[in-house]
C-alpha cells in the first residue's frame, strides 16, 4: 500500500536547519519507500511555483506573506484554496505538517481535516508554558491538533512536552528520533594528535544555546589545561561576547572563531578535534551531538530537555547547566581523551546503527498505515472536540471549524472537483517493502550527497 | 545479544570489543536475533492504541490511563508473513537484546534462554536504543518529572490586608487633595485654612522627621564608635572614615539602598555632600543652579519639588535622587587615593535646619511668585478638558507610584537580621541604570501630581486659592510620600494607625464636600480593596497551575565572578 502524503511546512530549503532537513530526508526515504510525497511550503524569494526535487520530490513553493522569521501570516482561512487545489491535483491521502510555529502547517492541518484527509502532524520543539508567546502557541497548537490524527515527536521529552501543550492523549503520540545521514559525518582516516585537546562547538550563538555558559567555562578551561584548544563554529548574537571573552583573557591563539558554517562542512570541522563541547540550555532533540559522536567526537553537553536520550552513556559526559560542573565535566573528557579509556573513533558504527533515516522512515510509515485505517471523523465530532478546548476559545475553534467548513462547501460549488487536473505522478520506485530490504541508510549508490548538495543538483 | 552478556572488561573497552563483533554479527544475523524481533514487528506494525478508539483527554494534566507493562508479546500473534518481517532485517543492536552500546546496567541478567521467552524489558526513556515497544508506548513514567507550582507559597489574609495599605495610604491622599480642591472651588472652606492647615502638619512632620534624625545619628555614631577599624579624623571627621570606608567595601548596590533611611541617615548626608564636593559644584551654586531653572516654567515646579528634597540635607533627600546622584561619587572613589576632595563643615542640627528654612522659604515665595502665572496658564482650556486630564494625570500619578513594598520588606527584614550594622554593612557603586530605573516612578508620578494641581488651579479665581492648592499639593505629593514611607519603616502601628486616620479623613472630607453617599461608597471601596481583594486573591490561589519540567530553558548557574566585570 502506497500513500499521497503532503508534507506542509512553512520551513523547507532553500533556509537551512533542523526542520527542514528532517522534511527532505523522510520524504526522500518515503519515496524510497514507493509512496509519493509532496512538499507544501511558501514562497521563498523569487522561487515560487513548482519544484522538483531529487527522488521526484514535488515542492509547491506557495507565494503567501511572511511575517516572522520565515514564518507565514497566521491568516485561518486564505490558505486554504490553493491547499485543495495541490491537494486535488496530486490526489492527497494524507497531509504531514511539521514545526508548530509554522502558521502554514498548522493552517494545512485544519483544511484536510476539513475535506476529510488524514493527518499527521511532527513537532520539533520544546515550549514552555510561561511566556505569553508560549501561551498562545500552545492555545493554537490546541486548536489544530485536538483534531490530529497522529502526533510525531522528536524525543520522549517532547512527547511529554506537546502531550501538556495541546491536551492530547499520549497514545496518539509516537516519538521518533531525527537521524543523520551517517555517511556524511565519518571520522577523520586520520584522528588528530592527543597530544592537543581540541574542543569543538558548533552552535547557532543564541543566549538559549548556552553561550553565556561558554564564555564563563571557556577561560576556565584553558587556565586549568595547558593543551586545550577550541574551535566555535556558528554566527549569531552572542558572538561578541564571545569575541570579548577571548579577547579579555587573551584566548587568540587558543580559541579560534570561525564564523558560520554551512552544514556540509560541519564534519570537516568536527573531525579537527576531539571533544564536542554542547551547552545548550534547551533542546528538543540535540542532532548535533549525534553528528558529531558520529564523527568520532566525545560529546560534553548539559543534561537538559531531551538530550540524555540521545546518545548512550559511553559516548557523552553530562554536565548540569552550571558552570562548575561543565568545566568538571569538560576536565574528565579531557582526562578520558589523554589516558586512552575512551575510544571515540568507534563511535561512528554505533551512531550508524542507531539513527538512519530509513528506520526513521520506516516508523513514520508505520504511523501512516496506523491513521489510514482510523475512521475519518464527522463534522460533529470534530466540533465536539474544538469545543472542548477552552471556555471561550473553545466556541471560537467551532466557529473557525464551521466557516471552514462553509469555505470547503463555497469552493467545491465555484471550483468543482472534476474541473481540476490531476498532476501526472513521477514514475514511481518499485515498492521496497516488496523487495528484499537488505539496503540501510546511507548504503544505496544514489545516496553520495548531503541533502544540501543533492538539491543544488537538482536546482 | 549474548556476545555482550559475556563480556566482563571495563566498559570503554567492552563497548570497542561489542562494536567490533557487533559489525561481524550483523553482517551476518543470527537467527536468534530474528526470532526476537517478530514481536517487535508484530507490535510495531500496528499503532498501538489502547482500544481502537482514541479517547481525547480536553483537560490538561489529566493523564488517561497509562498501560504498565504493556500485554507480553506472545500474546499477540505475529502478523506479518515471514517475507515481510525479513523486510525488517536490521542489526543486531536494533533488536530487543542488551545492545552493544547500551548493556551497562545489563549485568547478566538475560541469558539466551530468556531473551527467547522474549520476557519484556523494561521499557527506557532512550531515543537511541530500539526498544520493544511500539513508537507511541507510554509508559508509568510518563510526566513524572513533571513538577507544579513548585515556588508555591500560600498567601495569609493579614499580611495581604497590611500590603494594601500603602495604596490606599496613596489613593487617600488623591481623595483628599481633590476634595480640598472643591471645596476651594466652591467655596465651602478658605483657601488659606487648607493651606495653613496642611502647613502645620507639615512642619509637625518634619519636626518628628528631624527628630528621627537625630536619634540615628546618636544610634549612628555609637556604633561608629564600636568600631576599631575607623580611624577618625578631626578636621574632615566623619566624611572621609565613610569615604575611606567605602572604598574598602565590596561593592553591592542593592544593599546601600535599602540600608538608607533607617540605618545611616548621617551617612546618607554625607555622601550626599561628598557627591557634592567632588562630582558636581559647591553646595550654594547647586543648590541656586537647581533652583533657577524651576522659575521658568510651571511644569518645572515639579522639578523644583524633587530639587528641594536634594538640597535639604536634613535627611529629606529625595532617595531616588540620591541614588543616582551618588552614583558617579561611587565609581570615582575606589580609583582615587584617600583623599576627599575638601569636604564642608558637616552641618549641626541648626544649620540643618536654617538651610531648611531657607529652601523652605524659597519655595514658598516662587510659588508666591508663580501663582499669578499659574492661574491663567490653562485658563482658555475648556473645564471638560481639564477635568478630564486631570483625571488622567491622577491615574497616572496612582499607577506609577513607587509604592516599594519589595523594598520595604527587604528593610524590614534586614532590620531583623541586624539593624545596628556598621556604617561598613557594604555600601557600594549603585548600578545607574538600576538608579535610574527605580527613579523613574516616584518622580513621574509626583510630576502627574503637580501637573494635575497646576491644571486644576486654572480652575480658580483668586490668585490666593491657586497659592493655598499648589503649596498644598506640593506638601501633599512632594513631601508627605518621603513620610508616610519612612514612618512605615519605623513602625507598623503607627503606620496602620497613620492610614486609618487618612482613610477617616478622607472619607470625612468627601462627606463635607459632596454628600455621605460618596463617602459611604469611599469606605467601601477602602473595603473592598483591602480586604475583598485580597480574600479573591487568595481563592484564586486555588487555580494557580505552574507546569514545570525538563523542557523548561534551563537557568544557567555561574559560580564566581562574571567574566564580563
Amino acid at each position: 500500500m502506497s500513500y499521497n502524503i503532503a508534507m506542509v511546512s512553512d520551513f523547507f530549503f532553500p533556509q537551512p536547519g533542523g526542520v527542514e532537513s528532517h522534511i527532505y530526508q523522510v520524504s526522500s526515504k518515503l519515496v524510497d519507500r514507493g509512496h509519493k510525497v509532496v512538499i507544501i511550503t511558501h514562497s521563498y524569494g523569487d522561487r515560487t511555483g513548482v519544484r522538483y526535487l531529487a527522488n521526484g520530490i514535488k515542492v509547491y513553493y506557495v507565494p503567501f506573506w511572511v511575517v516572522y522569521r520565515e514564518s507565514a501570516l497566521p491568516t485561518v482561512f486564505s490558505f486554504f484554496p490553493i491547499l485543495r487545489q495541490i491537494v486535488l491535483r496530486e490526489r492527497i491521502d494524507i497531509v504531514h505538517g511539521h514545526g508548530s510555529l509554522s502558521a502554514f502547517c498548522q493552517e494545512g492541518l485544519l483544511h484536510a481535516k476539513t475535506m476529510g484527509l488524514k493527518t499527521c502532524f511532527t513537532d520539533h520543539s520544546l515550549f514552555g508554558f510561561a511566556d505569553a508567546a508560549s501561551i498562545l502557541t500552545n492555545k493554537l497548537l490546541k486548536f489544530t491538533l485536538s483534531d490530529v490524527d497522529h502526533v510525531i515527536c522528536v524525543s520522549h521529552t517532547c512527547k511529554e512536552n506537546t502531550v501538556l501543550r495541546a491536551a492530547l492523549d499520549p497514545f496518539t503520540v509516537s516519538a521518533i528520533p531525527n537521524a543523520l545521514v551517517s555517511k556524511d559525518f565519518r571520522p577523520a582516516d586520520s584522528p588528530p594528535p592527543t597530544s592537543t585537546i581540541t574542543i569543538v562547538v558548533i552552535s547557532r550563538l543564541f543566549p538559549n544555546k548556552g553561550c553565556d555558559l561558554l564564555v564563563a567555562t571557556i577561560p576556565r578551561i584553558c587556565a586549568q589545561h595547558e593543551n586545550v584548544r577550541f574551535i566555535i563554529g556558528g554566527s549569531g548574537p552572542k558572538a561578541i561576547d564571545l569575541e570579548q571573552m577571548i579577547e579579555k583573557n587573551v584566548l587568540q591563539d587558543r580559541v579560534e572563531m570561525l564564523g558560520p558554517i554551512r552544514h556540509e562542512d560541519v564534519r570537516n570541522v568536527m573531525i579537527r578535534g576531539q571533544i564536542y563541547l554542547h551547552a545548550s540550555l534547551t533542546e528538543a532533540f540535540g542532532t548535533v551531538i549525534v553528528e558529531a559522536a558520529s564523527c568520532g567526537l566525545y560529546v560534553v553537553c548539559t543534561q537538559v530537555g531531551g538530550i540524555p536520550e540521545v546518545l548512550p552513556r559511553e559516548m557523552t559526559v553530562f554536565a548540569k547547566p552550571e558552570e562548575d560542573d561543565l568545566v568538571a565535566a569538560t576536565s574528565r573528557a579531557i582526562h578520558a581523551i589523554k589516558s586512552g579509556t575512551v575510544r571515540p573513533e568507534m563511535f561512528h558504527d554505533q551512531i550508524r546503527q542507531m539513527y538512519s533515516w530509513t528506520d526513521v522512515a520506516e516508523r513514520t510509515e508505520k504511523v501512516y498505515d496506523g491513521i489510514m485505517r482510523l475512521r475519518s471523523s464527522r463534522l460533529i465530532d470534530r466540533l465536539k472536540r474544538y469545543y472542548g478546548c477552552g471556555v471561550w476559545a473553545g466556541k471560537l475553534f467551532v466557529l473557525c471549524a464551521v466557516i471552514d467548513y462553509l469555505l470547503m462547501m463555497f469552493l467545491e460549488f465555484w471550483w468543482p472537483r472534476r474541473n481540476i487536473d490531476v498532476a501526472r505522478d513521477w514514475p514511481r520506485k518499485r515498492v521496497i517493502r516488496k523487495e528484499s530490504p537488505s539496503q540501510t541508510d546511507a548504503e544505496g549508490p544514489e545516496e553520495r550527497n548531503g541533502w544540501v548538495s543533492d538539491l543544488q543538483d537538482q536546482e | 545479544m549474548a556476545l555482550s552478556l559475556s563480556s566482563t572488561d571495563s566498559p570503554v573497552s567492552s563497548g570497542f570489543d561489542r562494536s567490533q563483533r557487533l559489525s561481524i554479527s550483523s553482517s551476518k544475523p543470527p537467527p536468534l536475533s530474528n526470532g526476537i524481533k517478530s514481536p517487535d514487528t508484530a507490535r510495531n506494525g500496528i499503532l498501538h492504541h489502547p482500544k481502537g478508539l482514541k479517547q481525547y483527554s480536553s483537560t490538561l494534566l489529566e493523564i488517561p490511563a497509562v498501560q504498565v507493562g504493556a500485554p507480553p508479546a506472545p500474546n499477540r500473534t505475529p502478523s506479518r508473513s515471514p517475507k515481510e518481517k525479513n523486510e525488517y532485517n536490521l542489526p543486531t543492536i536494533l533488536t530487543e537484546g542488551p545492545s552493544p552500546t547500551s548493556t551497562f546496567s545489563y549485568s547478566g541478567r538475560g541469558t539466551i534462554k530468556e531473551a527467547r521467552s522474549n520476557r519484556r524489558k523494561p521499557w527506557r526513556k532512550l531515543m537511541w536504543v530500539k526498544q520493544n515497544y511500539p513508537d507511541n508506548y507510554t509508559d508509568a513514567t510518563f510526566l513524572e518529572t513533571l513538577q507544579r507550582n513548585v515556588n508555591f507559597r500560600a498567601y495569609d489574609f493579614w499580611p495581604l490586608v497590611y500590603d494594601t495599605t500603602v495604596i490606599i495610604q496613596h489613593i487617600s491622599t488623591v481623595v483628599i487633595f481633590v476634595c480640598a480642591f472643591i471645596a476651594i472651588s466652591v467655596g465651602k472652606v478658605q483657601p488659606g485654612y487648607v493651606a495653613g492647615a496642611s502647613t502645620i502638619l507639615t512642619i509637625l512632620g518634619w519636626l518628628i522627621w528631624d527628630d528621627w534624625n537625630e536619634e540615628e545619628q546618636n544610634s549612628l555614631t555609637k556604633a561608629q564608635v564600636a568600631v576599631p577599624s575607623t580611624s577618625r579624623r578631626e578636621s574632615s571627621g566623619e566624611k572621609e572614615d565613610l569615604a575611606r570606608s567605602e572604598e574598602l567595601r565590596p561593592p553591592r548596590p542593592e544593599e546601600m539602598v535599602e540600608e538608607k533611611g533607617r540605618l545611616d541617615p548621617r551617612a546618607r548626608e554625607n555622601k550626599s555632600s561628598v557627591v557634592r564636593s567632588a562630582s558636581l559644584s559647591p553646595k550654594k551654586s547647586d543648590r541656586v543652579s537647581n533652583i533657577r531653572p524651576s522659575i521658568n516654567s510651571s511644569l518645572s515646579m515639579t522639578l523644583s519639588v524633587t530639587s528641594l528634597d536634594t538640597i535639604n540635607p536634613n535627611g529629606k533627600l529625595g532617595e531616588p535622587l540620591a541614588r543616582s546622584l551618588t552614583a558617579p561619587a561611587y565609581s570615582l572613589s575606589p580609583s582615587t587615593p584617600i583623599r576627599p576632595p575638601s569636604p564642608p563643615p558637616p552641618p549641626s542640627r541648626a544649620n540643618r535646619r536654617l538651610s531648611t528654612l531657607k529652601s523652605a522659604l524659597l519655595i514658598y515665595s516662587t510659588l508666591l511668585g508663580l501663582s499669578p502665572i499659574l492661574k491663567s496658564l490653562t485658563r482658555t482650556t475648556t473645564s471638560d478638558s481639564i477635568w478630564a486630564l486631570s483625571s488622567w494625570l491622577f491615574l497616572v500619578n496612582l499607577l506609577c507610584f513607587d509604592y516599594g513594598l519589595s523594598e520595604g520588606d527587604a528593610e524590614v527584614k534586614r532590620g531583623a537580621d541586624g539593624g545596628a550594622q556598621p556604617p561598613h554593612g557594604s555600601l557600594g557603586p549603585p548600578g545607574v541604570g538600576n538608579s535610574l530605573r527605580r527613579k523613574l516612578p516616584t518622580s513621574l508620578s509626583t510630576t502627574t501630581a503637580l501637573a494635575a494641581s497646576v491644571v486644576l488651579a486654572s480652575r480658580l479665581t483668586e490668585t490666593a486659592d491657586v497659592f493655598s492648592l499648589l503649596l498644598f499639593s506640593i506638601q501633599i505629593f512632594g513631601l508627605f510620600p518621603l513620610f508616610r514611607r519612612r514612618l512605615r519603616h519605623l513602625s507598623s502601628v503607627l503606620h496602620v494607625s497613620l492610614t486609618s486616620a487618612l482613610v477617616l479623613f478622607s472619607g470625612a472630607s468627601l462627606h463635607y464636600v459632596v454628600n455621605w453617599q460618596w463617602s459611604l461608597m469611599w469606605f467601601g471601596m477602602v473595603l473592598g480593596g483591602g480586604g475583598g481583594a485580597a480574600w479573591v486573591l487568595m481563592g484564586m490561589q486555588r487555580y494557580k497551575n505552574e507546569i514545570r519540567g525538563p523542557w523548561d530553558p534551563a537557568r544557567p548557574v555561574f559560580s564566581r565572578r562574571q567574566w564580563t566585570d
